[in-house]
């Protein structure tokens, strides 16, 4: 189909800012979409939505394309709506640790920009030069931070965003402490464009640590691991983050075996006892302090090429249930736990053992998403991995709030 | 009056010591901590479990009766005033601990246990549930659930919904929906959208929640200021050097009168015109160079004098002013409301002082305590409750409040709710595109609108002014 020959996109060419798919734009699943949008302004987003639902296009938001390959292969793809165009800090009140930034821009770049007040955005995406603000959210996946606190859904104070038949909405607001309205915003985090875009988000800050100690543990045996996190979560100073690496992760990385990394962030003396207290309680035996860019190499881990590995699993478990979740998943393919959330993205070779890793996961009460696969695996395979009980809840609010079914189809949960 | 053939309905799915029908029994759920909303219900349930709660739903839902849920009735906002009559469904029977699962840090209860009895039954193994409402010793679970409520150690810690993992949810038509639990799930944040929908998605039943580890120690501080501004400023500073204080209180010159008038005079300098408080708990490590930095910045602000409490004793003592502050006001009038808003921190000089132009224009007295560290203001404002002159002025100049906190670019609640309060405030706020988009969510859960009508979403034309005039009754030891 040429946009001259279909009058819809022809009519959308004609009144936003508009372009043909252009080589560099990602792929969803092998679908290219026919037409790109990329409105200026708030309005112009909205005005294209509208537009998008008046002529039934299926429309899927853009970011910086970091994550598309998340979710369900699109039952219908026409429009990409980019918000590359919605850039740029909006108001950054320091004395708040509040920070309004347009939906379009990257997290990297807004983070240098409040680096400036010795202030960031405790978010840690894959990929964050490209991974912008209203992708990170609407993904709302956390990094390598899992306390509650650092995950989007805490962070997101405010935001404007446009619904699917073009009205523009907004809800919670500037201060860190609001309760007039609903909670929309949990709403719309997590929920991957499929309910509305985000154009603008309110996030709280937080000050830059005066100092980050990272400790990179080796043990033997994953149960020596375990037996030390047992006795880590017991401290006075906890870490501010913890991961496990299963041995062929850490032989990339430089180590050996199972890897326990510890990064401690805050006031000195708050971090030397951390890491000092934790070393005494792994035993301290090859206990080193590592650069801190390691926890990039496990930040970008979800995004980075499969190389060999065919597919990449994001299993989820109760935290308790971690370490045993990866010690079943443990041979065929790089893996790091969060066993402070029950998070593990676990890549694979073996297109085979999607349904052997799904039995071992149920059988720990945990869940297996195929976060990344070929597109002919992900529209055969359960992409989700489970249908929640109150799905059909799910299934009225993405009825009543996208009637049309023009965002993001067939993408999301149940193929919503 | 209930109908005959609905009131033996209730008895059939009720133990009859379950149901109140007599004007006696159910007056007392006829408001909540705002007791200037009131509306008798016409019946009161008292059920023990997920199902008899589902039964009487499912009674209302087919008979087309407005129903609504209630915890303590604690709440500042009106939310749980049957104000549409019907069935008040108390949950104060749903008492239970059902279940700690330490490995997990997390505990499951019903819903109608009281705050601080989950932190008391756990605390021996060193853990606690840290939303901390004034009410906490009475509220109940399944209001905080409710209200999103906070309390001074949210600044750091968060409020209800970060604490929140799992519910068990009576759906408006009576049916049983669980959601969440105690690891990620996949599908949209239903835990999340319902804390904080006031009872207007659904009749929480369970819940799951997050225990938070003691923290080793508590250090507080006092500094009194002779300038609020300079107060304000210094909070500021503390926030932006990364210290994450647990708690950031602030009391201002004329409720340091009214606490130092009265029987429990916690001390604070009369030449004061603000008061700060701090509190840092965590990691003893390290704690005495933040209080060290902590007295800097507060001398640097101009502050009179800087004192750490050395042990519990006098920590206490420090707190005492704060949390005797809204029971010593009982002095100046024989009622009290207390308003709630929300400015931008760095805007919190301007807005006190633009409070009291306010009360100054209206003839009013204020009096302000309230969380510095994340700027929700509580205008305390006396009046005589006889008097339907000053009642008109002080509704007047509460309403003047809201608007200037939205003109700060802030918000007209920070941890009380809209309720019936302040539903009518909400276009201050909000387009009527954004309160359609809050109708339409709220309409998915609640379809046929009989949970508790009239409740946070303005309903047409009714206005603030024509409203009666909320009062909030302190009691000695409210701490809001």
């Amino acid at each position: 189909m040429t946009i001259e020959a279909d009058s819809s996109l022809k009519r959308l060419l004609d009144e936003v800012e508009a372009r043909p798919p252009a080589p560099s734009d990602p792929l969803i699943d092998g679908l290219s979409p026919s037409l790109v949008l990329e409105p200026e302004s708030d309005e112009g987003c909205a005005r294209a939505l509208a537009l998008c639902q008046t002529e039934g296009m299926a429309v899927v938001p853009l970011g910086g394309g970091t994550r598309l390959e998340v979710g369900n292969p699109p039952s219908r793809l026409d429009v990409y709506l980019s918000t590359r165009a919605l850039f740029g800090i909006v108001d950054h009140v320091e004395g708040d640790l509040t920070v309004t930034v347009r939906a379009g821009t990257p997290l990297e770049a807004l983070n240098r920009e409040l680096a400036h007040a010795s202030q960031f955005v405790p978010l840690d995406p894959p990929l964050p030069s490209r991974a912008t603000v209203g992708g990170i959210l609407a993904l709302g996946e956390p990094g390598f931070r899992r306390r509650p606190g650092a995950r989007p859904r805490d962070l997101l104070l405010g935001f404007e965003a446009i619904l699917a038949d073009g009205t523009k909405v907004k809800a919670g607001g500037r201060v860190v402490k609001n309760v007039a309205g609903y909670e929309l915003s949990k709403l719309l985090v997590g929920s991957a464009g499929s309910l509305a875009v985000i154009t603008r988000a309110c996030l709280r800050l937080r000050a830059l640590p005066e100092d980050v100690v990272t400790l990179a543990l080796p043990f033997s045996r994953i149960s020596r691991a375990a037996d030390a996190l047992h006795r880590i979560a017991r401290q006075a100073v906890l870490p501010e983050a913890a991961a496990l690496l299963n041995p062929e992760l850490s032989k990339e990385l430089g180590w050996e075996d199972w890897t326990l990394l510890l990064r401690f962030e805050g006031f000195r003396e708050e971090t030397s006892e951390g890491a000092e207290e934790a070393r005494r309680q792994a035993g301290g035996r090859g206990a080193e302090a590592v650069p801190a860019d390691v926890w990039n190499e496990l930040r970008d881990f979800p995004a980075r090429p499969l190389g060999e590995a065919e597919l990449l699993l994001r299993g989820q478990a109760a935290p308790a249930r971690t370490i045993a979740l990866a010690e079943s998943w443990q041979d065929g393919g790089p893996l790091v736990a969060y066993p402070d959330s029950g998070l593990l993205y676990s890549q694979t070779r073996d297109l085979e053992t999607l349904a052997n890793r799904r039995e071992t996961a149920a059988l720990l009460g945990a869940n297996a998403v195929l976060d990344r696969a070929p597109s002919s695996l992900k529209s055969e395979a359960d992409v989700f991995g489970e249908i929640p009980e109150a799905f059909e809840l799910m299934r009225r609010i993405k009825e009543k709030l996208d009637p049309a079914g023009i965002l993001s189809p067939g993408r999301f949960v149940g193929r919503l | 009056m209930l109908e005959s053939a609905l009131r033996d309905e209730l008895l059939r799915v009720l133990d009859p010591s379950a149901c109140l029908f007599e004007p006696h029994q159910v007056l007392v759920y006829e408001c909540d901590g705002s007791t200037a909303f009131k509306a008798s219900p016409d019946a009161v349930v008292l059920p023990r479990s997920t199902e008899e709660v589902a039964a009487v739903v499912r009674l209302c839902d087919r008979k087309g009766v407005p129903f609504l849920a209630r915890g303590a009735g604690t709440g500042l906002s009106g939310g749980a005033t049957p104000g549409a009559g019907g069935i008040v469904i108390a949950l104060t029977r749903m008492n239970r601990l059902l279940e700690i699962d330490l490995e997990n840090r997390v505990a499951l209860c019903q819903t109608g246990l009281v705050n601080l009895e989950i932190s008391r039954a756990v605390a021996k193994d060193g853990l606690y549930f840290a939303p901390d409402p004034s009410s906490q010793s009475s509220c109940t679970l399944g209001g905080n659930v409710a209200e999103n409520s906070g309390g001074p150690h949210c600044f750091k810690y968060g409020a209800t919904t970060a604490h929140i993992l799992g519910l068990t949810v009576v759906m408006p038509s009576g049916e049983v929906v669980h959601m969440g639990g105690p690891r990620d799930g996949v599908g949209y944040d239903l835990v999340g959208l319902f804390v904080g929908s006031e009872g207007t998605f659904g009749i929480a039943t369970e819940a799951l929640i997050r225990l938070m580890p003691l923290p080793e120690t508590a250090k507080t501080l006092l500094a009194p200021f002779r300038s609020m501004v300079a107060a304000c400023e210094a909070v500021s500073r503390i926030v932006a050097s990364g210290i994450v204080p647990a708690a950031l209180e602030m009391l201002d010159r004329p409720t340091i009168d009214v606490v130092e008038a009265g029987v429990i005079a916690a001390g604070y300098p009369r030449d004061a015109e603000a008061v700060l408080l701090v509190e840092l708990d965590g990691a003893a490590c390290g704690m005495d160079r933040l209080l060290s930095e902590i007295r800097r910045i507060c001398l640097e602000r101009g502050a009179l004098a800087v004192e750490v409490a050395r042990d519990e004793a006098e920590r206490a003592r420090l707190w005492l002013g704060r949390k005797a502050a809204f029971g010593a006001m009982g002095r100046m009038s024989t009622d009290l409301y207390v308003q709630d808003g929300v400015v931008p921190r760095s805007r919190l000089p301007e807005t006190l002082e633009r409070v009291a132009q306010i009360a100054a224009k209206h003839r009013i007295r204020v009096a302000n305590v309230f969380h510095a560290g994340d700027g929700n203001i509580h205008p305390c404002i006396p009046y005589d409750g006889r008097d339907e002159d000053e009642k008109g002025r002080v509704l007047a100049a509460s309403r003047e409040i809201m608007e200037l906190c939205v003109a700060m670019g802030g918000s007209i609640s920070g941890e009380h709710g809209i309720g019936t309060e302040k539903s009518s405030y909400m276009s201050l706020l909000f387009s009527e595109e954004d309160l359609s988009w809050m109708r339409a969510v709220r309409d998915v859960w609640n379809r046929k609108g009989l949970l508790n009508p009239g409740k946070v979403l303005p309903t047409g034309s009714r206005c603030g002014e024509t409203r009666a005039l909320p009062s909030v009754a302190a009691s000695a030891g409210a701490w809001i």
